[in-house]
């Protein structure tokens, strides 16, 4: 064995090579507990490797043609040895890989880790950050039911808002004038060879900068990074260094080891996503979303005001990826520790809140009818009605009022929740509300409604006066 | 109402079809249609049409539009995109096109 051993070494030469990349040293700081702030770059890594894997596994059986993907995508699911397993891994993985992208990210930032001599380190990883949410996308897609097809129609209507190439985007998004046989084709290249190609280069670049430019120390309040004399303390700070391996990179591993198996239990525990009903431009009842990553973004499109809506949809990305590539050419030196950078941790708690709430916000979709055809009013609403207000009630489900509007717990969120409506709002505001709708959402009924259904359907209402 | 793509690639499947909404009504006597595009104006989300309510509702955003396409409610800014139709031999034929975006259509 140790014969075997030498006699590859002599011929590999490892030892000063890969090996001395391996024990590189870092500063000395990483052994002290704020060291493990240092590792979601790695855990990434892994967490891609696993990505890799198991996409090659999907890539085996699934068949990226509109008229097979979705079966292909059923036998895995439940015939195939540990398909969903697999596939749960992948789909797990994806949103472990947006996750701790973004919190390695936040990391770096909050360090000033992004500063002089590392900016290019940065940019590198601003493209990966850019990859990931592109890899995160056409993924879904590929799942190829009606979400997936949905998403691509919203995606290429979002493209075609850009002004001048918006409508050369929008048809290099489906891949032709509509959504078709080329579309999948097309996602499916993207998704498994052009985004991953982009990523082996970027990534490439960026473990050579890790490497090459040193682990950035941890910072210290009031040191502050000079270009003319950062070089100098950072070499001074390595010479008193530490190796990498096995001093710091055992924390890498552990951390990343601990994301991998929690993604692989939570695709044990919850399986991959729900295939929805195949992709079918003829289904037109349809409830399409976005994956959960994705929930706050469409929250975005739900809430804008109108005016504002292109601009949010061309401006808002535009605008995130311009500061992420200019922030190191502009801010490359200065203060470091974000206790002396307020404004550093405002950009990233503002957003970070901003999109939880989104997120939320997009998972209860208040702003969408009900639309379910079993609805109905909860049975302590219609008991002792007159025939009138009976049918009233009737009309209030029948007419889609009630996939708006709340009654006692039950219904859409859309509007009002008109439970006690007969004490607030007087008989004929609520008769104008109905006739001629207004307040941004609520249409007007006077050409769908009968005087008798408007007499009954107010009477209805009026019987609200409490909860 | 379904609708083939005249030229699909062969392995399309389903997704050579097409629906839209069609819309029957009397002009001065004679028939007339309206054929709307499913997609709704805002994102392209595909609308529903709920006929007691004489609405359709898209299930993404909450775009409410009327059973004449003009915007009841929710964030689009304009009426269902209409197909071009003509009546020939008794059948009516709709033109095939691309998909509808705000830019496209005016």
């Amino acid at each position: 064995m140790r014969r075997a051993l030498r006699w590859l070494d002599e011929r590999f030469e490892f030892g000063d090579t890969v090996l001395a990349v391996l024990r590189h040293p870092v500063p000395r700081a990483l052994e002290r507990p704020v060291g493990w702030w240092y590792v979601f770059g790695s855990a990434t890594l892994g967490v891609f490797v696993v990505q890799i894997v198991t996409g090659i596994g999907l890539a085996m059986t699934y068949v990226p043609a509109p008229n097979s993907a979705y079966d292909s995508l059923q036998f895995i699911t439940s015939d195939a040895t540990l398909g969903a397993l697999l596939r749960g891994i992948h789909y797990w993985g994806a949103g472990a890989m947006v996750v701790l992208v973004m919190v390695h990210m936040s990391q770096v930032f909050l360090f000033g880790a992004y500063k002089y001599p590392r900016e290019i380190n940065w940019l590198s990883g601003s493209l990966l950050l850019l990859g990931t949410l592109a890899m995160a996308f056409t993924g879904q897609l590929l799942r190829w039911d009606q979400d997936a097809f949905w998403s691509v129609v919203v995606a290429a209507e979002q493209a075609a808002r850009a002004p001048l190439i918006g409508d050369w985007l929008a048809k290099l998004v489906v891949a032709g004038a509509d959504v078709g046989g080329a579309t999948l084709t097309r996602f499916y290249a993207t998704h498994v060879f052009l985004i991953p190609a982009a990523i082996f280069g970027l990534l490439a670049v960026h473990l050579y900068l890790v490497i090459r430019r040193g682990i950035s120390e941890p910072p210290t309040p009031g040191e502050r990074i000079d270009r003319a004399t950062y070089r100098e303390r950072y070499r001074a700070i390595l010479a008193k260094g530490i190796p990498f391996y096995p001093d710091a990179a055992y924390r890498d591993a552990v951390v990343a080891f601990i994301a991998v198996v929690a993604i692989v239990v939570l695709a044990g525990v919850f399986g991959p996503p729900q295939l929805g009903k195949p992709a079918d431009p003829t289904i037109v009842v349809a409830d399409p979303r976005p994956d959960w990553y994705f929930l706050g973004y469409f929250a975005v499109l739900a809430l804008i005001p109108r005016e504002a809506e292109s601009l949010v949809i061309i401006g808002l990305p535009l605008f995130a990826f311009a500061y992420l590539f200019a922030l190191p050419l502009l801010f490359p030196d200065g203060e470091r520790h974000w206790s002396r950078r307020p404004a550093a941790l405002a950009v990233v708690a503002i957003p970070l809140v901003a999109y939880a709430a989104l997120t939320i916000a997009g998972f209860r979709s208040n702003w969408v009818p009900v639309l379910d055809e079993h609805a109905a009013l909860p049975a302590a609403v219609v008991a002792d009605l007159d025939p009138t207000a009976r049918r009233g009630a009737d009309l209030f489900v029948s007419k889609s009022c009630f996939a708006c509007h709340q009654i006692a717990g039950a219904g859409g969120r859309r509007g009002p929740d008109l439970s006690e409506v007969g004490a607030r709002v007087p008989r004929d505001r609520i008769v104008t509300r109905i006739l001629s709708g207004g307040g941004g959402a609520m249409p007007a009924y006077a050409g769908s409604l009968t005087p008798a259904e408007l007499d009954d359907l107010v009477a209805f209402l009026e019987t609200r006066t409490k909860r | 109402m379904h609708f083939r793509d005249p030229s699909p690639l062969p392995w399309a499947g389903q997704l050579a079809e097409t629906a839209l909404w069609v819309r029957r009504r009397a002009v001065d006597g004679s028939e007339a249609f309206q054929v709307f595009s499913v997609h709704c104006t805002h994102l392209g989300c595909p609308v529903n049409w709920r006929a007691d309510a004489r609405l359709f509702l898209c299930p993404c955003h909450g775009g409410v539009f009327y059973e004449d396409g003009r915007v009841a409610g929710g964030p689009p800014e304009r009426p269902l995109f209409e197909r071009v139709w003509r009546v020939a031999a008794d059948r009516l034929e709709v033109k095939p096109e691309a998909l509808p975006t705000v830019k496209t259509k005016t």
